[in-house]
């Protein structure tokens, strides 16, 4: 155990000759100040931040139409537009019937248009006649004078 | 003598009614804080953390103090809790000095830099010897050690106090004391001081 004394004398000793402190540079505590003023500001952006975003999301939970039904939507709009791709790309096959009906009728109703075709240049030429320049004789010459 | 005044009243104003006034946004009022423990603050800081970038831990200090000072719970403690923080400060730099492991370094430079400058003026010689021992007896020192004898032998901050400020049992800072102490006395006699 060390005598008080000693240990007076000693801390004494230390407080004497401890090192001198450098002084703060003049303008220290302005500086100090400033970054005060600016952790405030930050912060108060923070806070400003947080409430715009608690806003949001309690409107989110009120009108949570779009972000809920967003997803669901997707997948049924692309399922929709594969769906029609689908039936562009690849038109209903005929079935064989159907395609034999088809043939049929395209070939009787060529052929009927065939048919009517001939008959009316048999026997309707009326609708040409009229290019052809007939002069009744009863009708005026034309005259060179 | 208005300024007088002032200052006067400022001066009889506790940390407490200071702290009151901050937590309503009063500047001002920190300022007084500030004037009232800048050079205990920097006093320490300096002791445990050398000369490099004492401005910046000082500013450091007192912005944990201006963040802080909503949760502090008991502002009678004012002056204990700014030595916490300072303590705290001071630990996390020692602990950035010791990654760059050029603090003693740096420290020894400065302190020989100091020496060459003034040793012209030879009256104050084996003041700045006596001077120069201190600080190499504070540095071989651990930093737990370091703290406790710059807290109580160089702050005069009470045992009981330092043990509050640490977080620590008031046995261990006795402890401590005690074994820096012997420490420190065991090196100057070592260098040449007898008159311990």
């Amino acid at each position: 155990m060390n005598n008080p004394s000693s240990d007076e004398k000693l801390v004494n000793f230390l407080k004497q000759n401890c090192p001198n402190c450098p002084e703060a540079t003049p303008d220290l505590e302005l500086k100090l100040l400033a970054t005060i003023e600016r952790h405030e500001q930050t912060e108060n952006q923070q806070i400003y931040r947080k409430k715009i975003g608690s806003i949001v999301s309690k409107n989110r939970s009120i009108f949570p139409g779009l972000s809920q039904w967003s997803f669901p939507g997707a997948i049924a709009g692309m399922l929709i537009l594969f769906g029609s791709g689908y039936r562009l790309l690849f038109p209903a096959q005929f079935h064989p019937d159907e395609g034999a009906h088809l043939e049929a009728f395209l070939v009787n109703n060529w052929e009927d248009v065939l048919h009517d075709s001939r008959a009316e240049n048999m026997s309707d030429s009326s609708q040409i006649d009229w290019l052809n320049f007939q002069i009744p004789a009863d009708s005026e010459q034309p005259t060179n004078n | 003598m208005l300024g007088v005044s002032a200052n006067v009243l400022i001066d009889n104003c506790s940390d407490s009614d200071l702290v009151a006034e901050c937590l309503k946004g009063d500047r001002t009022s920190f300022r007084h804080l500030y004037q009232r423990y800048q050079h205990k603050v920097r006093s320490t800081l300096y002791q445990l953390c050398g000369p490099s970038l004492l401005d910046d831990l000082m500013q450091e200090v007192f912005l944990r103090v201006w963040k802080g000072l909503p949760k502090l719970k008991h502002q009678d403690n004012f002056s204990t809790w700014l030595y916490r923080i300072t303590w705290n400060v001071a630990s996390d730099q020692r602990q950035a000095f010791a990654k760059q492991h050029s603090f003693d370094a740096k420290l020894k430079s400065q302190a020989q830099i100091n020496l060459v400058v003034v040793k012209e003026h030879t009256s104050e010689l084996m003041q700045l010897h006596y001077q120069d021992l201190v600080q190499r007896g504070l540095e071989q020192l651990s930093f737990e050690h370091r703290s406790v004898l710059v807290l109580h032998d160089l702050e005069d901050i009470p045992q009981k106090e330092v043990a509050q400020i640490l977080g620590l049992p008031a046995g261990t800072v006795k402890s401590r004391v005690f074994y820096a102490r012997n420490a420190v006395r065991q090196f100057l006699q070592k260098e040449g001081v007898s008159e311990l």
